[in-house]
């Protein structure tokens, strides 16, 4: 009988066509706001994100099907009968909350395709954040229905929707206005992500997903408790879980939102290829391992080759800063920029940049490991630099190319003369010189690199 | 009783307290780009108040009646917007200004003609769809705290609630939508 009149209710009430504008917009939305996403979680932070729009929009949904007795003029008729009121509406709350919860999934496979890598990592902290997102909705068209059954008037659809527009896009300009990133904004049905913008490598902490959790469910309880309830008592009592959501709630709430961001360690942790070379990534970036093997093994037989004894594995950093490095491997800065293209010898003049030892810190001006600060890096010394060119070009047996513009680098110029000093020496020497550049710049020592190369006293 | 018939009193309460709710939160919001968001949201919550005014309690009587709707339809529309963008204009005066009138203005007329086309497409009781969904992909494409696109046209057409006030294809847009809707609805009437 439940299953007939659900389906029933599914079929014939506003819930089919509020599912399908919430999810038409939401994936409009999610395609035309932003540039494909980097990975799975940027999409479901930014699917939570944009609930500033599904929110107000579920709400008017359920506001619009409260209406609906009134405005098929049955509303008397309906309330003669003897079934009790919330025997007659859950049916129909039923449906509305499947059909929240569908929009939310819908708009959230409809976007996948604009997910960059569609078969990248997909971090186990994305499924507690879709599943509040869900239950979010839910609270919202209930709510609807629980506004809608109050103040029953043809406004009260729209007028929510704008009010919610108005609460919630106008909330986060009083919150921002404080300099500290309260913790009370994750009480707002919409989820602002980390303010570094990490997006890819956090997740929400479990205390704050759980305190999520208990404060929408109370809210949804509510909604629905106020909506079934037909006398004033009753509906004063169906506020009790929403009172006590917020008291447990409140209090348990993470201080700052950037308490609430915590990093996700399985994203960062390592994968490698399982044959010879071994070259790992970050489990983030793993999509790209495919596209590395080649240009890593020859990477590794050119060091192999012209300055052994060469490391065996590649390790493709992208984030994170340079730590100390193990001899035997090759520990490659690429900063996989999402919109770039890398060809296979791109990658393998940058795996050999500086015979694969990553810069000392302060030496090449702006580090695209570290975040952006507000200083300027120190200006880079051209001589480190240009001794840096010339290994490279030494290894690919390439001369650094003469300067097509008007206006030369320094270091451009310093390194083709460095490589030409060195191509005129025995190979032999060559191999000792270059050999003694990266002991140095393993060590991170003081003392003049491009010296090293071409001997005292030569470089003028 | 024309006016009772159609809901007036309801409307006009909704649209008075969307101009207090205007004033109160241009004392409220300091953020420029926000008083701007401000405005426009009130606004729109003031011309859909006045969606559901756009048909009769009963749609056949209506039609049997031997009026001349469409003059009379047109007249509904354009005044309906004209209080509204009145009472809104007022609060410019009574407290600090959260947008410029000429702003308000278009963006009330823009909004009026979306709220009749959906009444003339859509029926009354769904007319505020069309302004509200319009508006909202509009706040999230072009960003409420950013700056609404400068080029090429069809974009500023678009985004044209955003846009500054002396943006001409803005105008343009919302002049349009607002004769559109009025002739619209003043020929078809509110779908059932």
């Amino acid at each position: 009988m439940g299953a007939r009149i659900l389906r029933i209710e599914l079929r014939r009430s506003v819930a089919l066509w509020a599912a399908l504008v919430i999810a038409a917009t939401g994936v409009f939305v999610l395609f035309a706001s932003n540039e494909p996403y980097g990975s799975w979680m940027q999409l479901v932070i930014v699917s939570r994100d944009i609930m500033q729009l599904t929110w107000p929009l579920g709400l008017a949904a359920g506001a619009w099907q409260a209406l609906r007795e009134r405005r098929s003029k049955v509303e008397e008729l309906m309330a003669t009968t003897p079934r009790p009121r919330w025997q007659r509406v859950l049916p129909v709350a039923n449906a509305m909350a499947i059909a929240a919860v569908t929009a939310y999934l819908v708009m959230l496979a409809g976007a996948a395709g604009h997910v960059r890598h569609i078969d990248g990592y997909f971090p186990l902290g994305a499924i507690p954040l879709i599943a509040l997102g869900a239950l979010a909705m839910v609270g919202a068209v209930w709510l609807g229905q629980a506004v809608g059954a109050l103040l029953p008037s043809p406004l009260t659809a729209p007028m929510l929707a704008v009010v919610g527009f108005v609460g919630l896009a106008v909330s986060p300009m009083i919150v921002a206005q404080d300099s500290r990133d309260r913790g009370a904004v994750l009480l707002f049905p919409y989820l602002q992500g980390p303010r570094d913008g990490g997006f890819a490598l956090q997740m929400l902490s479990t205390r704050a997903n759980l305190v999520q959790a208990l404060w929408f469910a109370a809210l949804a309880a509510t909604g629905l408790a106020v909506f079934a309830a037909s006398r004033p008592g009753t509906r004063l009592a169906a506020l009790l879980p929403v009172v006590l959501g917020a008291a447990i709630a409140v209090p348990a709430m993470p201080r700052t939102l950037s308490d609430a961001w915590v990093e996700d360690r399985r994203a960062t942790e390592a994968v490698c290829t399982d044959d010879e070379p071994t070259v790992c990534i970050s489990r983030l970036h793993s999509y790209a391992l495919d596209s590395m093997r080649g240009p890593a093994r020859e990477a590794l037989s050119v060091l192999a080759r012209k300055l052994p004894p060469g490391p065996t594995r590649v390790l493709v950093g992208n984030d994170g800063t340079p730590g100390p490095q193990p001899a035997d491997t090759l520990i490659v800065y690429v900063t996989l920029i999402e919109s770039t293209e890398y060809t296979a010898d791109t990658l393998v003049e940058i795996m050999l940049d500086g015979a694969g030892v990553p810069p000392c810190a302060g030496q090449v001006g702006i580090d695209p490991n570290e975040p952006a600060t507000r200083e300027l890096p120190p200006e880079p010394d051209p001589r480190y630099v240009g001794a840096r060119q010339a290994v490279t070009a030494w290894l690919l047996d390439r001369r650094p190319p003469p300067a097509t513009g008007a206006k030369e680098e320094p270091e451009m110029a310093l390194a083709r003369q460095a490589f030409d000093t060195l191509a005129a020496l025995p190979l032999d020497e060559q191999r000792a010189r270059v050999a003694a550049w990266r002991d140095a710049e393993r060590a991170c020592s003081d003392g003049d690199r491009l010296e090293l190369l071409v001997g005292t006293g030569e470089t003028g | 009783m024309y006016l009772r018939s159609r809901g007036v009193p309801a409307t006009a309460v909704a649209v008075l307290f969307c101009a207090i709710g205007l004033w109160a939160l241009g004392l409220a919001v300091d953020h420029p780009q926000g008083r701007v968001l401000v405005a426009l949201l009130v606004a729109l919550a003031a011309t859909t108040a006045i969606a559901p005014g756009l048909a009769g309690a009963d749609h056949d009587l209506d039609r049997a009646s031997a009026i001349a709707w469409p003059p009379r339809r047109a007249a509904h529309v354009t005044v309906a917007g004209s209080t509204v963008l009145g009472l809104l204009a007022a609060t410019a005066f009574v407290g600090q200004q959260m947008a410029g009138t000429g702003q308000i203005a278009r963006n009330v007329a823009g909004l009026t003609g979306l709220v009749a086309i959906g009444a003339a497409i859509l029926g009354a009781a769904r007319a505020p769809l069309v302004p509200v969904i319009w508006t909202a992909l509009v706040l999230q494409y072009a960003p409420p705290m950013g700056d609404p696109p400068t080029r090429p046209a069809y974009k500023v057409m678009l985004t044209w609630m955003v846009q500054p006030a002396d943006a001409r294809a803005a105008t343009v847009a919302a002049v349009v939508l607002a004769v559109a809707g009025t002739v619209a609805y003043a020929v078809l009437g509110s779908r059932r």
